[in-house]
């Protein structure tokens, strides 16, 4: 723990490459030490005011230019604002560990949309030859398959969310997340993954937040993304996808998609990802869902990765 | 067209196909269409859908938690975009757990419920579920029955609760909204004056020739070859296709005498106010 300035307690930590400051403790991060004036971003526990006339809204959430405002009932109420400042204002007593859920997804997704990233439905691990991203919708596997490659000694950049940064070369890159994974039940007992770091997300829900040790210190220019496709086949295949496709489907699995466009970043946001498709390799993998295959999907990605 | 649609229906009623013939109708002037991408509202109940409303994740809630935003989302969905706000469900019309309506007469200009008779819905629906034909009806006879309701894992959709099927029929025959009833039998056997019907009391204007397109291009039977050609997205990934016979009256043949007494006997209120002989 550092001071800052006016001798608040500030903690210093660290995700997606950013420095972080914060008022309100996460213990979840990664814990880091810097000059108070170099944070890229401050978290504050303070009072949040409703955005005035929002440009998008959903039931929980409102955004116009450069603002965002999550409500979660009973929870906590956040703003995020200029991709640099996100205010926490708690709604009920002993509700830091739930807030911080909404911290970590949200709220910070939409912090990374105003920095301009590219922010995926996706979870992601580090490879050889770069990092590859699993992308999908809910249940389709993709914490499951980076679980999977954790425990095969491969280091997992993100889980559910990854951002990835354009860099003023051209390129993109992965920077690590937060050292957080997020497991179903019937997961953590096909993987043995150890119960005693697993706490469930929510009473009676059935995901369970994790800590995830592989989190490596430094990113990885992405070396291909797949979206995965649930299928019956045994197989498991791979289909590169045409550049209309890729850019597609990359526009339709950003995270929180809405968020960017409320926020005024639809046009540069599609440009960023024409890029990103112009860059990066994209394929589709059809899989048989289910635990039981999972050995052999990651087999054959690794193949392939390796084999490339 | 101000205010949604809900076409609801048991599963493996013919929801699709009757989305099919609409997307035909309303935006194709009868010619054929893509099953992959028709251009009306996604299942309500896809947690992509839900999550992007709530802006949060609804696998990280508990699900009491995210019904209770769902009365909002479904009166919301009059602001979208779409020039046909139809949307699919096979949940069941009910009230939440905090007393809410989860189809909010807010927002909703009326509900076309889709009607089977259950006794072909059990065939189809063992396919689909990848159980017998007893495990489908025993779902189908399920007081208070939710799919994909498992409570250690996760799925793309968001726990449905459809109910058994005759709890279903009588949620949407008593919910307080303006109302249609379209028979699957019908839509085969008389299609014209089912889906002119469909279309008066969705209050679009009929155009015979295309209306005759539009039935022509959207048979069970070219929606089944567009599903071995192409495959279609909203079929359950577990399973190898979604169109299987769409023939009315194939539980003559595929269902054991006391299969088809199971299913009377729990239905025969309903199955004698749609019609179904037995």
């Amino acid at each position: 723990m550092l001071c800052d300035q006016n001798s608040t307690i500030m903690q210093h930590n660290l995700a997606y490459d950013l420095k972080i400051k914060s008022a309100i403790d996460l213990p979840e991060l990664r814990s880091c030490f810097f000059e108070p004036s170099e944070a890229d971003v401050i978290i504050s526990e303070r009072a949040v005011e409703t955005i005035i006339a929002p440009t998008e809204t959903g039931v929980a959430w409102r955004a116009k230019e450069g603002q965002f405002e999550l409500y979660v009932k009973d929870v906590a109420r956040f703003a995020v604002s200029g991709g640099n400042r996100i205010d926490v204002d708690y709604l009920a007593p002993g509700k830091e560990r739930e807030a911080r859920i909404f911290l970590f997804g949200s709220a910070f997704a939409a912090l990374l949309h105003q920095r301009r990233y590219s922010v995926m439905h996706a979870s992601s691990v580090l490879t050889s030859k770069g990092s590859i991203l699993f992308c999908g919708l809910s249940g389709d596997g993709k914490s499951t398959l980076a679980a999977g490659f954790a425990q095969r000694g491969y280091s997992v950049l993100a889980d559910d969310v990854t951002a990835l940064k354009y860099m003023d070369d051209g390129t993109f890159w992965t920077p690590p997340a937060f050292p957080l994974s997020r497991l179903c039940g019937d997961v953590i007992e096909a993987l043995k993954w150890p119960v005693s770091s697993c706490q469930p997300m929510a009473l009676e829900g059935p995901k369970f937040e994790t800590f995830q040790p592989t989190l490596p210190e430094e990113g990885a220019q992405p070396y291909c993304i797949v979206f995965l496709k649930p299928c019956v086949d045994e197989q498991v295949k791979f289909r590169k996808l045409s550049p209309i496709e890729a850019v597609e489907s990359l526009v339709k699995r950003t995270y929180r998609y809405r968020f960017a466009v409320g926020m005024g970043f639809r046009e540069s946001h599609y440009k960023q990802t024409i890029e990103l498709a112009k860059t990066v390799s994209i394929f589709e993998v059809s899989r048989p869902i289910g635990i039981k295959h999972l050995n052999a999907s990651i087999e054959r990605i690794i193949e392939f990765v390796e084999g490339d | 067209m101000k205010g949604v649609y809900w076409l609801a229906s048991y599963p493996k009623s013919g929801n699709t196909w009757v989305r099919a013939f609409l997307a035909s109708y309303l935006f194709r002037m009868g010619q054929g269409v893509d099953i992959n991408a028709l251009p009306f509202g996604p299942l309500i109940s896809q947690r992509e859908f839900i999550d992007d409303w709530l802006g949060m994740e609804s696998a990280d809630m508990p699900d009491e938690e995210v019904d209770r935003y769902r009365p909002e989302i479904h009166s919301r969905l009059v602001e979208s975009d779409l020039e046909y706000p139809i949307y699919k469900t096979h949940e069941r019309y009910r009230l939440t757990c905090d007393g809410r309506a989860i189809f909010p007469k807010e927002g909703t200009r009326g509900v076309v419920l889709v009607v089977r008779d259950p006794r072909d819905i059990a065939h189809s629906l063992a396919n689909h579920l990848q159980t017998s034909i007893e495990g489908a009806i025993e779902v189908m006879n399920t007081s208070s029955f939710v799919l994909d309701g498992r409570s250690d894992s996760v799925f793309g959709k968001f726990p449905e609760e459809t109910g058994s099927w005759t709890e279903h029929a009588n949620s949407w025959l008593s919910a307080p909204l303006r109302r249609h009833i379209i028979r699957y039998e019908d839509m085969i056997l008389d299609p014209i004056e089912a889906f002119s019907s469909l279309l008066d009391f969705l209050e679009c204007p009929l155009q015979p020739s295309v209306l005759k397109g539009a039935i022509e291009n959207t048979q069970f039977e070219m929606l089944k070859r567009q599903e071995a050609s192409k495959g279609f997205n909203g079929k359950n990934p577990n399973v190898r296709n979604f169109f299987k016979s769409g023939e009315a009256g194939v539980w003559n043949t595929q269902l054991t005498p006391s299969q088809v007494a199971r299913l009377v006997l729990k239905n025969r209120k309903n199955l004698s106010h749609f019609g179904y002989c037995f």
